[in-house]
């Protein structure tokens, strides 16, 4: 009986460990479909999920996060990052599905901000994804907007929003305004006062190159870091301005409501 | 006071020779396995990952020790019949009531630290530094296993083991829901995210009797969001000095409610 018992425990291993691979690997083995298709289903309100997270409403949040960069990472990521090495795209999106894509993804975040409205990094990186030639900058600057008009005291967004307003929108006043206010913020380092400075008195290039230096020297990975290398490279080639005018071209907006699932 | 701490003691060291470190053991391996493939999920927020998954962790461990054994404390002793073995000795019966709560929230305060070295442990190789709101929110889950043990002990002395585990677990479950619920009924931040079913939902609840009904419930159930401090650690923003000390002295006074009721409940009770 005893030994029986021993073996069963001991079976009981390998078919954990060949379940945990094959859900691992269930994409490539094709199995079963993969989950991060473009059209998502939100079912629960971010108010709901707050409510029912047990007191652990910034776990929920990076859950949310995790869910919305694995996305990034199946549609918008693989496109822009094949787009980037210069290789053949075996499994590129088409200009709708960017177009999908990006609302979803700009969703995504906009319901984890709905959580933990605190939460710095996936406004400010979401933008930034968002403002990719590829994807859709006008969803990118409402994530930006939004994410700084929930979380008035972080520097980073103020100067993100900012910079943007002026870079992207053209809008001074506005950038001025957000500039002042990120300079006040607790944590905020003195660049900041220069990037506020060469706003009014620097060439639209130096203080491009000046913004996108600084944010490569405090990128933490290596997506960042492909975005930012980007601005700089632009800025080397001598494309003018921001090297962002150009994706005016690529702004939508006439995103096909039909292929979003309703997020509230 | 001897027979107190006697009684306190006996109830320590009997959780720790459970099998208490098992779940310290397993906490540790989650959390070292978290912050191993945290790097690839999170896009540069792992170090955030593993604070909020340890703490959350920290608090399913704890809960998890309080309804096994808490919520068995006197009616195992009272089944059992060794509980007519302790009293025939020269102690009173709060004491014994109020001896086994310490012994528990004795051992919560260790498993607490234990489980927040281990954290801090897996956070330094990620560039996670100790910080002083890490172990206020350390401070506040042990706050709420706090409450959370003071109501098992009641629900222990008012039925079986398996019914007082129930009963914690839907108190703790109802506290945590509280605050969202009185939000949804005072029409709070959050009604803005509210979808038209839940809307309508949070309408019935302003206007009908379930109102006053969750408005009582609100002061007798333990409002965990009092000495829930993981959003600031999370976002790395400080506690307010005053907002700590509240919280801990709601908690305090919370549990010592429960632990008194607990008190007088056993003393009627017929343990023969």
């Amino acid at each position: 009986m005893k030994t029986g018992m021993f073996a069963v425990r001991w079976a009981v291993v390998p078919v954990v460990l060949a379940v945990l691979l094959v859900t691992l690997d269930r994409e490539a083995t094709g199995w079963w479909p993969p989950r991060y298709t473009l059209e998502r289903q939100v079912q629960a309100s971010p108010a709901m999920l707050s409510m029912l997270s047990f007191g652990l409403r910034p776990l929920v949040a990076d859950y949310l996060w995790i869910d919305a960069v694995q996305y990034f990472g199946h549609t918008l990521g693989r496109h822009v990052h094949d787009l980037v090495d210069g290789r053949i795209v075996e499994r590129g999106l088409t200009g709708a599905d960017v177009r999908v894509a990006s609302r979803v993804f700009h969703l995504l975040i906009k319901r984890l901000l709905a959580v933990d409205p605190l939460f710095v990094r996936p406004p400010m990186l979401g933008a930034m994804f968002l403002m990719d030639p590829h994807a859709d900058p006008a969803l990118g600057m409402d994530i930006l907007q939004t994410g700084a008009r929930k979380n008035p005291g972080s520097w980073q967004l103020r100067l993100w929003n900012g910079f943007y307003s002026y870079a992207l929108l053209r809008d001074k006043e506005t950038a001025r305004r957000e500039l002042m206010a990120a300079t006040a913020c607790p944590g905020c380092p003195s660049y900041v006062a220069d990037v506020r400075l060469l706003l009014e008195t620097a060439p639209d290039t130096v203080l491009a190159r000046v913004f996108w230096s600084r944010a490569y020297g405090e990128a933490r990975t290596e997506e960042e870091r492909v975005y930012l290398q980007q601005r700089l490279d632009e800025l080397d080639e001598g494309i003018g301005g921001f090297g962002l005018e150009h994706r005016h071209e690529h702004e939508h907006h006439d995103h096909d409501e039909a292929h979003v699932a309703p997020v509230r | 006071m001897n027979a107190l701490r006697a009684i306190a003691v006996h109830c320590f060291t009997d959780i720790l020779r459970s099998r208490i470190l098992y779940s310290i053991v397993a906490y540790a391996a989650v959390v070292m396995l978290v912050a191993v493939l945290a790097g690839e999920w999170t896009l540069g927020e792992e170090v955030r990952l593993v604070t909020d998954l340890g703490l959350g962790a920290m608090l399913l461990f704890g809960l998890l020790l309080v309804l096994t054994r808490g919520a068995e404390t006197i009616s195992r002793e009272v089944e059992r019949k060794t509980v007519r073995v302790m009293l025939a000795r020269p102690i009173e019966r709060w004491h014994f009531v109020v001896g086994s709560y310490l012994g528990m929230a004795m051992v919560l305060l260790l498993l607490v630290a234990a489980l927040l070295a281990v954290l801090v442990v897996a956070l330094l190789p990620m560039g996670g530094s100790p910080s002083w709101t890490l172990a206020v929110a350390s401070w506040g889950v042990f706050l709420e296993l706090l409450m959370v043990a003071a109501v098992a002990l009641l629900a222990s002395n008012l039925s079986s083991p398996v019914l007082a585990t129930l009963l914690t677990l839907l108190v703790v479950f109802a506290g945590h829901l509280a605050t969202g619920l009185r939000a949804w009924m005072d029409g709070g931040a959050d009604i803005e995210h509210l979808s038209p079913a839940e809307r309508e939902l949070a309408a019935a609840y302003q206007a009908g009797p379930l109102n006053v009904g969750l408005r009582l419930g609100y002061y007798v159930l333990p409002i965990v969001a009092h000495v829930n401090f993981k959003t600031e650690v999370a976002n790395a923003l400080p506690v307010p000095v005053m907002r700590l000390i509240l919280g801990t002295a709601y908690a305090l006074v919370y549990s010592g409610i429960m632990v008194l009721v607990a008190t007088a409940v056993f003393r009627r009770r017929d343990v023969s």
